[in-house]
């Protein structure tokens, strides 16, 4: 049997919202055991009461809402979960117990936070040379803004991304999802396995100091570059794109039905009009070529659409890529879940979580020929690894447990 | 040179375009000698995407191109002709990562993994290496499109809208560079190579903030609703007196209230208040519409309210955050000349990454050919005359 790259590495996650907790994600798929340190009374999971806004099993919170949070759920799978409160000088010895026999402890508090803790690199280091320690912050550990507050959102705002994520001449809207906290989840899983590395060559942990906004920026290179080369700042332009020839989204004939169409060399341009049946107007003096198209993209719009939409999106897309053309239709949740490729590429997994219940949870990211990984376990309840943790790993006995218990250093049910 | 984590592995780039060469970018930056192998007829693609220094194409200063290559070697090869597919393999045989993205079948894994077991092979495709959609032609606005990023972004009202720029290959590229660095965390414990394949639908699909799952618990299908936080109000962008503002209460209401000195807003129950954002967004509009946006920012930020400004590229290279973190980096290239470029992802404390530039088209055939392979520079020339190099 072949275990998984990375089942002999520990990870301590004091992650919350999205970033941290889908960089452990990464990690824990590939077969690291990642131990979520969760607080009783401040944890993204939500408390007794149901979250505003949450999505719960047939909308129904349950008894223990924070143990059915869709959102908690998916990102958390593969993981254990312990509970222990950081702000008790008790909690914070049990912790530095965990950090002397794991590898990584990844956190994304404000910056101040772990130092208030008394638990800054340097005294993990000291605990631990060979920990590696990653700190997931929205501008950084240093600098005039190093304990400003921000979400993915406004990290977008303050990177240009969501200024240039707009329709010609419309306001600035940025992604619709959480963009910024994906990318420094992945950059973070990407620099603990650089760290994991570079230890494994000389013995030494490392920090890592992981800005959202500078790992944003890491994807957004070409437009400095113009800005430097050419003092423009790029501009919102829609679904066009200064690195592709001509394309856009047009409506189809169902309820808020889309396609999205790419076209990038005057072959292409060829085979698209064929696969419209040729309407008059591809014939046309600046109409029948690349050049033109770019030239008057938004007639070239409204004629593509005449086609689009007599047509639903899915039987659009299989006429165009048929033609062998750059065609998308734009697919919500539902038909992404009932999508025949992805279910063919084995993409979904059935999951059954013990007080959540059995669904469809998106799987793995991407295939390793060898060790693909999968889904081994659903995202853990509120402490339910607290045994195997401070009993069978730090062997704390079950008096002193009962003690800690008493003095709300570890708990098994979140108090809000 | 420094030892960095990376330095004792060697890359064979066949990739172009964003996602290989960001995965490659990354790797390079690690100390990872990257050979890139480019067509001798005008090399990677995104030499001729631009921008371009005064809109004037030159396969040498391509902003996409110089930003994406840094740090790596640049050969040409015409790996599509027999001698150059025989070269291709004498390279197969030195190298211990392969990263390409020419679509599903341009490279066999079993013939490759034959003549080097240990070798990782990386392949990067808009829809995987296999099922229904393997044979479709795909872009970064078709993934982004089928993967459901463009569902969820833009107005109700209007079209779906992309993520600007090359998102989709992008995040393709990171997600390939750590796929790859599992890899070789696995090989250097046992010895063994891998097959890797990624798709760019799948990469994206990964990251819908809940989005796959929500359905799967409940139902809920989310709307794109432009710049609004599908559950948290006020978390948007509003407009004030000089520009537009990211403006959030999502941490506490009260707070939000006090901040803005209106006491009313607090009649509003907190959970109600992302249904009522009709009502409620022009009280916070007319306030924000007498007040400037870098005032309002810095102000909100001492009531620990996670507001932000909408900035312009432009405006970043001076911002004093990037300028205390010292996050951009300038770059000299012999023809591009010396340009500001963002600097590393992440800051490590034990790892130094690589300041170099990017390559000319062919700038290292002569040390990978001679230095590398044992070629003659007789032979480098005939290999030239056959359009072959």
């Amino acid at each position: 049997m072949i275990n998984l790259p990375l089942d002999e590495i520990r990870i301590l996650d004091l992650s919350q919202v999205y970033a941290g907790p889908y960089a452990t994600r990464l990690l824990a798929d590939m077969g690291a055991e990642v131990i979520r340190v969760e607080s009783a009374v401040r944890s993204t999971r939500g408390g007794p009461e149901p979250q505003p806004g949450a999505v719960y099993p047939d909308g129904n919170p349950g008894e223990r809402p924070y143990n059915r949070s869709a959102y908690y759920n998916e990102l958390n799978r593969n993981k254990l979960a312990i509970s222990l409160d950081l702000s008790k000088e008790k909690g914070r010895e049990v912790f530095k117990q965990l950090v002397k026999i794991s590898d990584v402890v990844l956190e994304n508090f404000t910056p101040r936070v772990m130092g208030n803790f008394g638990l800054d690199y340097p005294v993990l280091n000291e605990i631990n040379p060979k920990i590696i320690v990653v700190s997931i912050s929205a501008y950084g550990q240093t600098g005039p803004y190093r304990n400003y507050v921000s979400f993915g959102r406004g990290i977008e705002a303050m990177s240009g991304l969501s200024d240039i994520t707009a329709y010609e001449d419309g306001e600035p809207l940025g992604p619709g999802i959480a963009y910024a906290d994906a990318t420094a989840g992945l950059h973070a899983a990407f620099a603990v396995l650089i760290a994991l590395r570079h230890r494994r060559k000389t013995g030494r942990g490392q920090h890592i100091d992981l800005s959202l906004r500078e790992s944003l920026l890491a994807l957004m290179g070409e437009h400095v570059l113009d800005h430097s080369m050419n003092k423009r700042s790029p501009k919102g332009n829609g679904n066009r794109d200064s690195s592709a020839p001509f394309q856009g989204c047009y409506r189809c004939s169902g309820d808020d039905e889309w396609i999205a169409i790419a076209v990038h060399n005057d072959d292409e341009l060829q085979s698209l009009c064929n696969a419209i049946d040729n309407p008059s107007w591809t014939k046309k003096e600046g109409f029948n070529n690349l050049l033109g198209w770019q030239r008057n993209q938004r007639e070239i719009d409204n004629l593509i659409e005449q086609w689009t939409i007599q047509h639903d999106n899915q039987s659009a897309m299989q006429i165009l890529q048929q033609s062998g053309i750059r065609a998308g239709a734009v697919l919500d949740a539902a038909q992404i879940t009932s999508d025949p490729h992805l279910k063919q590429r084995g993409f979904f997994e059935t999951v059954t979580h013990p007080e959540a219940g059995t669904h469809t949870y998106p799987g793995m990211s991407w295939k390793l020929s060898l060790t693909p990984g999968k889904i081994r376990m659903p995202a853990p309840c509120f402490a339910q690894h607290n045994d195997y943790v401070f009993g069978e790993l730090l062997g704390i006995s079950e008096e002193e447990c009962m003690q800690l218990k008493t003095q709300g250093v570890i708990s098994t049910v979140p108090i809000r | 040179m420094q030892d960095l984590p990376l330095s004792d592995l060697t890359v064979l780039d066949l990739s172009q375009y964003v996602s290989g060469p960001y995965c490659t970018k990354l790797l390079a930056s690690f100390g990872a000698e990257v050979i890139k192998v480019e067509h001798p007829n005008g090399g990677d693609v995104s030499r001729r995407y631009g921008a371009f220094p005064d809109d004037t194409p030159d396969i040498e200063q391509s902003a996409l191109f110089l930003y994406l290559n840094t740090n790596k070697k640049s050969i040409t090869l015409d790996y599509e002709t027999q001698t150059g597919a025989r070269i291709l393999a004498q390279l197969v045989r030195q190298v211990d990562i392969l990263v390409e993205n020419s679509g599903p079948g341009m490279f066999d894994y079993d013939s490759l993994a034959a003549d080097n077991p240990s070798l990782i092979v990386t392949s990067i495709s808009y829809f995987g290496q296999d099922g229904p959609y393997c044979d479709f032609k795909g872009a970064d606005i078709i993934a982004q499109a089928l993967s459901g990023i463009m569902n969820l972004t833009g107005l109700p009202d209007h079209e779906p809208l992309k993520i600007a720029g090359p998102q989709a290959e992008y995040q393709a590229g990171i997600n390939a560079a750590l796929a790859i660095m599992t890899a070789i965390y696995f090989r250097d414990g046992t010895g063994h190579g891998q097959h890797i394949d990624i798709s760019v639908m799948e990469c994206l699909a990964s990251i819908l903030e809940g989005a796959l799952l929500n359905f799967s618990y409940d139902g809920t299908l989310r709307q794109r609703d432009g710049a609004r936080h599908p559950t948290m109000y006020p978390s948007t962008i509003l407009p004030c007196k000089d520009g537009y503002i990211h403006a959030d209460a999502s941490t506490d209401w009260e707070i939000f209230a006090g901040f803005m000195e209106m006491p009313k807003l607090l009649q509003y129950n907190p959970e109600e208040l992302r249904e009522k954002a009709g009502e409620i967004d022009p009280l916070i509009s007319s306030w924000l519409a007498k007040r400037d946006m870098e005032d309002v920012f810095h102000r909100a930020q001492e009531w620990r309210l996670p507001f932000a400004k909408v900035m312009g590229v432009d405006e970043l290279p001076n911002d004093p955050q990037f300028v205390a973190r010292d996050f951009f980096t300038r770059i000299d290239h012999p023809i591009a000349g010396q340009q500001t470029y963002p600097g590393a992802p992440f800051k490590t404390t034990e790892c130094e990454t690589r300041k170099g530039r990017s390559p000319l088209l062919g700038e290292h055939n002569a040390e990978i050919y001679c230095d590398l392979l044992g070629y003659t520079n007789q032979d480098l020339t005939k290999l030239r005359g056959m359009g072959i190099t």
